[in-house]
């Protein structure tokens, strides 16, 4: 009987064909006592390095690489810094717009009557009408992306990865 | 392990290497729990030196963490990638330096938990065999030619694939079962002249 090359008895000892040739190779090994040595040797050589147990490296390896990778690791932004401008601009804000709100429901008055008597006033002669106007949209819209702002810095930062 | 650590373990490792493109290094903390011991024990059994292993071993997962834009999923697993990094840093280190035989004393081989092996229950006779053994073992792998002792060492570690240790290597299949024969040939040979 013509004897297998030695790759397909490897192959056959790895497992690394598929089930109809490891079929065919398993056959051939039954019937030749040459490949059945070789066989045999792979395994009894391949069990050997069993006897060396895994091991563990230090467990300060990881630490260390942190040390090295530190200065380009991504760290999430913070939701919320009590120190940042955009809380005080916020209160500040948010003072304005309650003591405007007081003073008109204390005087009684209205938003056409305040703009009535605003008319009068030497900063609408300066500015203009349309520019005291355009001046006080402005604030209003400043104030609300304010008001909102922390709650959109939260939501993205939630959707970045954790580092 | 934090909660976003037990998370990110069910990710593949496509999706982690993904994540520490983005400068993740929990996702690299992941890779690393994954893949360091059978890295290191297959780096360990090559050099035989435990301080140039885990340089190695850091080394090589520093590298993952700066060259993971180098990454494609289309060429190969992340398994292999990385076993390609270890392969070069550690052939590179050989050629630096001739380490010589360093032994590894059976008493520090410690187990998963970090146990010592059950040494207490067994007969002195039987630690110095098993010693002896590991020693005898340890020093016909050195002796061995790195190039066969690589494929042998990747099959016993890591249970690669030959087509898997032909991308690492970049060394056509073919070349890597005759590799392996030579290499086990070789193995038997030594063993025989250290008297096993």
């Amino acid at each position: 009987m013509n004897c297998l090359n030695k790759n397909h008895v490897i192959d056959f000892y790895f497992l690394e064909k598929s089930e109809t040739e490891l079929a065919e190779i398993r056959n051939h090994i039954s019937s030749c006592e040459n490949c059945q040595e070789y066989l045999k040797e792979v395994k009894q050589t391949m069990g050997l390095l069993t006897k060396m147990e895994s091991e563990k490296p230090s467990e300060f390896i990881f630490e260390n690489i942190l040390k090295e990778i530190e200065p380009s690791v991504v760290k999430p932004a913070k939701p919320y810094n009590s120190l940042s401008v955009i809380p005080i601009l916020q209160i500040a804000f948010g003072q304005i717009f309650l003591i405007t709100l007081i003073y008109l429901v204390q005087t009684k008055l209205t938003i056409s009557t305040v703009w009535e008597s605003m008319s009068n006033s030497w900063f609408v002669q300066a500015f203009g009408s349309i520019g005291v106007a355009f001046a006080i949209v402005l604030c209003i819209g400043i104030f609300i992306a304010l008001s909102i702002s922390p709650v959109l810095l939260f939501e993205s930062n939630k959707n970045k990865s954790f580092s | 392990m934090d909660n976003v650590e037990k998370y990110m373990n069910k990710y593949s490792d496509e999706e982690l290497i993904a994540l520490v493109l983005e400068k993740n290094s929990k996702a690299l903390k992941i890779l690393y729990e994954r893949y360091h011991i059978p890295f290191y024990n297959f780096v360990l059994r090559y050099t035989n030196n435990r301080e140039v292993s885990e340089d190695i071993l850091q080394e090589t997962f520093t590298r993952v963490w700066f060259a993971s834009h180098l990454f494609n999923s289309d060429k190969g697993s992340f398994k292999t990638w990385l076993f390609t990094i270890g392969i070069n840093i550690t052939r590179n280190e050989m050629i630096k330096k001739r380490y010589t035989y360093q032994y590894i004393d059976f008493e520090e081989v410690l187990n998963e938990d970090g146990t010592s092996q059950q040494l207490d229950n067994e007969e002195p006779e039987s630690i110095l065999e098993k010693t002896e053994l590991k020693d005898t073992i340890s020093q016909a792998l050195e002796k061995l030619n790195p190039y066969l002792k690589e494929v042998i060492l990747l099959k016993h570690y890591n249970q690669m694939k030959f087509r898997e240790i032909a991308e690492i290597t970049n060394t056509p299949e073919g070349t890597l079962k005759a590799r392996f024969h030579h290499g086990i040939a070789e193995l038997r040979k030594l063993l025989q002249r250290l008297e096993y």
